[in-house]
């Protein structure tokens, strides 16, 4: 049984941000180019999630 | 006020690629287009460390300090600072290769600023998910378990998107 907190860190989970921008990243290159760059700026200034 | 200053710090340093963009625009598009995706291939590669090269960053922390003479104003300052990429380790290769694309992307300003605002607001994602998990040592431990691996997917997608776009004839 998961608990609430549990499901809070695994809803927060440090990689779940990069898996949807990942997919955000190839769909809006595909349908919607203009995003592309917020998408790829997004993957790019969360990939330094270890440097502060 | 420190996810203000990182969009002001990313809009900053994008303002100036763009600016330099122009120096680039003799350059043949299919060049240009095809050196994009190399630097995101070579930022994979870098990041898996099959490729070991040393990129130009400014290896500090921004000092404490400046949190601590104004707590408002310290926080703009620190989140522009870190907005700007320049002013801190940049500990991943995907930031080079959106600077590559940003710079010979060529087109209007529109792009630069779609890049500029993505990239202050996936710095802001950090503190916000870390925050958001209720539990900040337990997301630590995780985020050092996989941030090679999300170094390397960011890369990755960021590639894939480059080469999509672009053989899609969409730029």
């Amino acid at each position: 049984m998961t608990t609430p907190a549990e499901a809070r860190i695994r809803f927060a989970d440090p990689a779940l941000p990069v898996a949807v921008l990942a997919v955000a990243a190839v769909v809006s290159a595909l349908y919607a180019p203009a995003l592309t760059w917020a998408v790829t700026g997004g993957l790019a200034g969360y990939a330094l999630s270890g440097s502060v | 006020m420190f996810t203000t200053g990182l969009l002001l710090g990313a809009l900053l340093s994008v303002a100036v690629l763009w600016l330099l963009s122009g120096l680039f625009a003799p350059v043949p598009a299919v060049w240009r287009e095809g050196v994009i995706v190399a630097a995101a291939v070579l930022a994979v590669l870098r990041d898996l460390g099959v490729l070991t090269v040393r990129l130009p960053q400014n290896a500090r922390q921004i000092p404490q300090d400046v949190l601590k003479r104004d707590l408002v104003r310290g926080t703009l300052q620190f989140g522009f600072e870190m907005g700007t990429g320049v002013r801190t380790y940049v500990s991943a290769s995907a930031p080079y290769a959106l600077v590559v694309a940003v710079l010979l992307a060529g087109g209007g300003w529109a792009p630069a600023l779609a890049a500029g605002l993505g990239f202050g607001l996936g710095r802001a994602l950090t503190p916000a998910l870390r925050l958001a998990s209720g539990a900040a040592e337990e997301w630590d431990a995780r985020l050092t378990v996989r941030l090679t691996a999300m170094k390397t997917v960011a890369a990755g997608a960021m590639a894939v998107a480059f080469a999509v776009l672009w053989a899609a004839g969409l730029s």
